[in-house]
C-alpha cells in the first residue's frame, strides 16, 4: 500500500511548527500506523533527515502514550483504538493521510508529535489514589463487591490516561479523565471513603491546570480508545454535589 | 463560594439559572396561547396578571427571573473565557463526531437571545419601538380592558416584524436543544439507561416550545388570527 502523508513538524517547545509532505510505499496492510511512522523513519535517516519524533511504549493499546490526531480525530478514525493499533488496512490504499499532535493549551508541544502531559499526572497525584493502609497482601475474597460494582470499576478503570479526551475536547477538559478515576475508586471499597474530598480536589486541580470546564459535548466520549462513556461525568457530577453538601454542613 | 470556583460548580448554577429560565418560557407560552381564544380571551389574562391582586407574586418572579438571568449570562461569559483559553486551537482540522451545532454555538445564540430580549421588552413591555402599534396608541376594547390583541395582530402582519421574531425562535430553539439536557446531565440525572432517552426528551422539549411561540406570527401572517 501507499499513502500521502501530511505530518506536523516543529523542533521545539517554542518553534513555529508546520505541516511536511511524505510520500510512504511498500506498506504492508498488517502494519500498524506507528509502524509505518518507523519505516518511513528510516528512510528519513538514510536520506540524513532528521526522524520525525513521536512516543509509544507497549504498543498493544494499554499504555497510553502513543497518542495523536490522525485525520482529525484523536487515535484516528477507528473506534475504540489507540494510534498504536490502527492498521494500515484500515486506510485506503493510496489515501492522504494528516497526522498532528494532540492540542490543548495544557499540553504544550515538546517536538513534532510529542505533546507534555505532566496536567494530568497533577491532576492524579490530587486525589486519584487511596490513602488506605493495605497491609500486606489480603487474601483475595477479605472484602466482598457486588458483581455489577466489579464490572463498573473495571470498565472505568480501564482509562488509559491518555489524554484523547482531552485532544478531542472542544474547551480541552479532562472531565472524562477525571470521571473515569473517580467512578474507578469510588465504586471500590477501598476507595468510597474518600470520594467527596477525591472529588473536590481533582476537579479543582483540573480547573489549575488549565483544562477548561464540561460544556456536554462528548466529543470525549466519541474518541476515548477504552470506551469509557459520558455517564461516568453525570456520576461525578453527583459525586461533587453531595461533596459540596458535605461540606457546607 | 469554593462551589461557584469549581468548573462543576460553575456550570451546576449554569443549568439551575438555565432551567429556571426555561420554566418561565414554559410559563410564557401557556399565557400566549390565550391569543388562539380571541381578542376577549388574551385581553382578560393579559388585565389578569396586571392587577392589583397578581402584583405581588408578579414583581417577586421578575426579581427572580433578572437575578437567574444576570448569573446565567455571567457565569456563562466567564466559562467561555475560560473555555476558550484552555483550547486556542484544536488543529488544522476537526472532525466534530458528537457535538453538534447547538452545542458550539452556545454561547452565540446566547448573546443574540439577549439581543431580542431587549428588543422584545422594548416592544411590549415599554411601548418603545413599533409604538404607534403599541397598546397605549389604541382605544381600550369594549369590556374597557387595554387592547394587547390589536397590538399583536397589527404587529405580526407587518412581514419584517413577524420574521425577527420568527428567527429569534429558532435562535431560542438552537440554544436550548442542547442546553435542556445539558443542565440535567451536568446536574448529574442521567444513568447509562436513561442518558439517550434524556436527551432526546430535551431536544423534543426544545422543539417544542420554540414551535409554540412561532406559532402566534405564523397564525397572523397566515391570516388564521386577524382583527
Ligand atoms: C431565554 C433565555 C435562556 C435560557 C432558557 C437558557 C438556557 C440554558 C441552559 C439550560 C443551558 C445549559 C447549562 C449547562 O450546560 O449545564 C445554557 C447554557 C448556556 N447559556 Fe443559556 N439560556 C438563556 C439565555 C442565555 C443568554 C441571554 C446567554 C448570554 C450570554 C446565555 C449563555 C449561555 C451559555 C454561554 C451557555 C453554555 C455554558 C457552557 O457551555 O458551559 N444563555 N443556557
Ligand atoms: S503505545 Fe501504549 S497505548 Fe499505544
Amino acid at each position: 500500500m501507499r499513502f500521502h502523508l501530511k505530518v506536523w513538524r516543529q523542533e521545539g517547545p517554542e518553534a513555529p511548527g508546520r505541516f511536511f509532505d511524505y510520500d510512504v510505499d511498500d506498506i504492508i496492510p498488517e502494519m500498524s500506523l506507528l509502524e509505518m511512522l518507523d519505516k518511513l523513519n528510516e528512510e528519513l535517516i538514510k536520506k540524513g533527515t532528521p526522524p520525525i519524533t513521536f512516543e509509544s511504549d507497549c504498543r498493544e493499546g494499554i499504555c497510553g502514550t502513543c497518542g495523536m490526531v490522525v485525520n482529525g480525530s484523536a487515535h484516528g478514525p477507528q473506534p475504540k483504538t489507540t494510534t498504536c493499533e490502527i492498521r494500515m488496512r484500515h486506510f485506503q490504499d493510496g489515501e492522504a493521510i494528516t497526522i498532528e499532535p494532540f492540542r490543548a493549551a495544557v499540553f504544550p508541544v515538546q517536538k513534532d508529535l510529542i505533546v507534555e502531559r505532566a496536567g494530568l499526572d497533577k491532576v492524579i497525584q490530587a486525589g486519584g489514589y487511596t490513602s488506605a493502609y493495605t497491609g500486606t497482601h489480603a487474601d483475595a475474597n477479605a472484602i466482598l463487591v457486588p458483581k455489577d460494582d466489579q464490572e463498573y470499576a473495571m470498565d472505568a478503570a480501564a482509562c488509559i490516561g491518555c489524554g484523547a479526551c482531552v485532544a478531542a475536547c472542544p474547551n480541552s477538559s479532562a472531565m472524562l479523565f477525571v470521571a473515569a478515576k473517580i467512578a474507578h475508586l469510588g465504586t471500590l471499597p477501598q476507595g468510597k471513603p474518600e470520594e467527596a474530598s477525591r472529588a473536590l480536589s481533582m476537579t479543582e486541580a483540573m480547573q489549575e491546570e488549565g483544562f477548561g470546564a464540561c460544556s456536554n459535548h462528548f466529543e470525549c466520549q466519541a474518541v476515548c480508545p477504552k470506551g469509557i462513556r459520558v455517564e461516568t461525568i453525570a456520576r461525578l457530577n453527583r459525586a461533587f454535589l453531595k461533596a459540596s453538601l458535605k461540606r457546607l454542613a | 463560594m469554593a462551589f461557584l470556583s469549581n468548573p462543576i460548580g460553575k456550570k451546576m448554577l449554569m443549568a439551575l439559572t438555565g432551567i429556571v429560565l426555561f420554566l418561565f418560557l414554559v410559563a410564557h407560552l401557556l399565557g400566549n396561547t390565550t391569543v388562539f381564544g380571541g381578542q376577549g380571551w388574551i385581553n382578560a389574562y393579559a388585565e389578569h396578571i396586571h392587577s392589583a391582586m397578581f402584583a405581588p407574586p408578579l414583581w417577586a418572579a421578575r426579581v427572580v427571573l433578572l437575578a437567574c438571568l444576570g448569573l446565567h449570562i455571567a457565569l456563562g461569559t466567564l466559562l467561555f473565557l475560560e473555555n476558550t483559553k484552555a483550547a486556542p486551537t484544536k488543529g488544522t482540522f476537526v472532525t466534530y463526531k458528537e457535538a453538534g451545532l447547538s452545542s458550539r454555538t452556545m454561547f452565540y445564540t446566547g448573546l443574540l437571545i439577549l439581543a431580542y430580549l431587549i428588543y422584545h421588552l422594548l416592544h411590549f413591555t415599554f411601548h418603545s419601538v413599533h409604538a404607534s402599534i403599541s397598546v397605549s396608541a389604541f382605544p381600550p376594547d369594549a369590556q374597557g380592558r387595554p387592547d394587547l390583541f390589536r397590538s399583536i395582530a397589527l404587529s405580526f402582519q407587518r412581514p419584517v416584524i413577524a420574521g425577527t421574531y420568527l428567527l429569534a425562535m429558532a435562535v431560542v430553539c438552537l440554544h436550548t436543544f442542547h442546553g435542556v439536557f445539558s443542565s440535567l446531565q451536568t446536574l448529574g440525572l442521567p444513568g447509562k439507561a436513561s442518558l439517550p432517552v434524556l436527551k432526546r426528551a430535551g431536544q423534543v422539549l426544545a422543539t417544542l416550545l420554540a414551535a409554540g411561540f412561532a406559532l402566534v406570527p405564523v397564525a397572523v401572517l397566515t391570516g388564521w388570527i386577524n382583527l
